[in-house]
């Protein structure tokens, strides 16, 4: 006998991540989920935003991570309220694993959340999170056709940070070829050029400063489920 | 290593309704997965192989049905279905090219054996004898 369903696959990750997005909101709480593969520099451009922001914004960060803590506690040295999820191997967050998390940081004490996600390019841009905005990052040093070959994660982003760019001297990298990867799956999202020293994370931390949060609809909407 | 998670999600989605149904077995699992998500059809069902044994699911076939994405040519201004993703267009080789959609992932049906009303438990022999 068939029985159609018809139900989307990640169905309770969803309903989890749009609970998520509707108590930070409740909160005046935006959240930020991080994604890029391993050795990208997320931690990295994590500790530079937190000091652009200075006291300007209350930070928070959700360290994610298959086993270690060496993150969060990277970004614990700078006194910024970090929470450890551990995904025990698995190779990316769910929103189930994120709610966790938020229970353990002061809300009441935050303007922003950063989520740090698992290094890899493929599995965390499967999942939304509860997050408003997503930045993928992708160093100088990955290579100009990795949107190309991971398009999902790009396609998805709110803003795409090329990092590591003060090394790109040393690099075959192209930033205009990765540009235009990015552009051929994502129409709107800027494309940010970070490294040490460059005016890149200024402009970032002003760009998450003064954005408003994407609602409900259009978060949907980016996630768009049915092609 | 998402397909994981993910057949573990199919999985649930299946046993729900199995259960709703009365089912005995589950023979057949159709899911339409978009080409965009970049998953690996045999990883797929080798990871909902392996989460559904000792379950109403166990030995059932998992078929997917991939969704193309959308694209559209600036170049030669060609607009069609994409299964494979890659960044030209099949029609004039050109790069300017967008890309939307193929994003879909979902449970769409199962075939399943079911337990007879006078509930006794029944085997179906001859697969769609019984399909209506
Ligand atoms: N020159 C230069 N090096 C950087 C930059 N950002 C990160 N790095 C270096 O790149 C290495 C990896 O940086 P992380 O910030 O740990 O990268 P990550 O993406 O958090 O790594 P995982 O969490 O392990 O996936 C470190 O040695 C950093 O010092 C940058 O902008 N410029
Ligand atoms: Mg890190
Ligand atoms: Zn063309």
């Amino acid at each position: 006998m068939d029985i159609a369903i018809l139900k989307r696959v990640q169905e309770r990750n969803d309903t989890d991540a749009s609970d998520i997005r509707r108590l930070l909101d409740s909160r005046g709480i935006r959240m930020v989920n991080v994604m890029g593969g391993a050795g990208s520099g997320k931690t990295s451009l994590l500790e530079r935003l937190m000091l652009q922001f200075g006291r300007e914004l209350r930070c928070g960060v959700l360290e994610g991570d298959i086993t270690t803590d060496y993150d969060a506690l990277r970004i614990a040295a700078l006194g910024v309220p970090v929470a450890q999820l551990q995904t025990e191997g698995s190779c990316h967050l769910d929103a189930a694993l994120v709610h966790r998390g938020l229970g353990v940081l002061p809300l009441s004490d935050l303007d922003i959340i950063f989520v740090e996600n698992v290094g890899n390019l493929v599995c965390p841009a499967q999942f939304d999170i509860g997050e408003h905005i997503r930045i993928a990052v992708l160093s100088v040093m990955e290579g100009d056709d990795k949107p190309a070959k991971y398009p999902l994660m790009f396609s998805r982003a709110t803003i795409a940070v090329l990092s590591k760019c003060d090394l790109i001297d040393h690099t075959d990298f192209d930033i205009s070829a990765a540009s235009r990867f990015i552009r051929t799956v994502n129409a709107s999202a800027p494309i940010i050029e970070t490294g040490i020293g460059l005016p890149g994370d200024a402009e970032l931390a002003h760009w998450l400063a003064g954005r408003p949060n994407e609602d409900e609809d259009e978060i949907r909407e980016r996630f768009a489920t049915t092609a | 290593m998402h397909e994981f998670s993910l057949a573990h999600s199919i999985l649930e989605i299946v046993l729900d309704s199995a259960r709703q149904n009365r089912a005995t077995r589950v023979r057949t699992v159709d899911c339409r997965i978009g080409a965009m998500r970049q998953i690996v059809p045999s990883y797929l069902s080798t990871a909902f192989e392996a989460c559904s044994q000792q379950s109403l699911a166990e030995g059932a076939d998992l078929i997917v049905d991939t969704v193309p994405a959308r694209l559209d040519c600036q170049a030669c201004s060609h607009s069609g279905d994409m299964t494979e993703i890659t960044f030209q267009c099949p029609s004039c080789g050109s790069t300017r090219i967008e890309l939307r959609g193929g994003t879909t992932m979902d449970v769409t049906s199962i075939t399943i054996d079911q337990e007879e009303s006078n509930g006794h438990r029944h085997l179906e022999e001859s697969a769609g004898a019984q399909r209506y």
